[in-house]
């Protein structure tokens, strides 16, 4: 059962502040939980979850942080805020 | 729990051992796996827990401040021949919990607003919209 995929107003800010080919893996990883929402934490009830993914490139570490709104009644996942912090892969 | 900084406790003793550094590490390590199990409360919808949710996000600042004293000391040994234990799992836990921080409990309540007037794009929408900002 896969989910829809929503974005609330001030996240696509958030995005906006990522290079374009992380833009591109964030949305590579959400299709992939919209496309198999078992992924997520299922313990939340109604709050909202938190997800976390990374992606080496160019020497640097790119932790992603995401909050997402789950409404299983409509099937849709909505991200509520992107955020990154990067680590150099040579300290 | 100790009310003495952790930076400044460990600044009071000089440089650490190896085994002392991953001692530490593990510690932290362990401290965040038992915040992990309050991650359902980071962002809950009911305005009554807010300021719970506001007080985990506190406990994980702090834990920020810790664990970077740890790396920190870490960091003066990581020129030795064998490889810390636990390190690179410390670096990104840090990471990830820094950009947690940066989205607070009132902010994400904000976007939930956002989302219940109807303020949500379709990812296609959002997608083309980047695409041709990153085009310009």
């Amino acid at each position: 059962m896969s989910y829809g995929l929503g974005i609330a107003g001030d996240a696509r800010v958030d995005l906006q502040a990522m290079d374009s080919w992380l833009q591109e893996e964030f949305w590579d990883e959400l299709e992939q939980l919209a496309a198999d929402p078992s992924r997520l934490p299922s313990d939340f009830g109604t709050d909202d979850i938190s997800y976390e993914f990374k992606r080496d490139h160019g020497g640097v570490r790119h932790l992603i942080r995401l909050v997402l709104y789950r409404n299983d009644s409509s099937q849709m996942l909505i991200v509520l805020g992107i955020d990154h912090e990067k680590i150099s892969l040579h300290p | 729990m100790s009310t003495v900084a952790l930076s400044t406790f460990l600044a009071d003793f000089g440089e650490l051992t190896l085994d002392a550094v991953e001692r530490w590490i593990a510690a932290a390590l362990a401290h965040a796996a038992a915040l992990h199990v309050y991650d359902h409360g980071l962002y809950p919808r009911e305005p009554e827990r807010q300021a719970a949710a506001e007080r985990l996000h506190d406990a994980w600042r702090q834990w920020v401040e810790d664990a970077e004293s740890v790396l920190h000391q870490a960091g003066m040994l990581a020129r030795s021949d064998r490889a810390i234990a636990g390190l690179e799992a410390l670096r990104d836990e840090i990471g990830f919990k820094k950009a947690m921080l940066r989205m607070p409990p009132a902010l994400i309540a904000h976007r939930r607003e956002q989302v219940a007037r109807g303020e949500v794009y379709s990812a296609e929408e959002v997608r083309r919209e980047l695409r041709a900002g990153n085009r310009r």
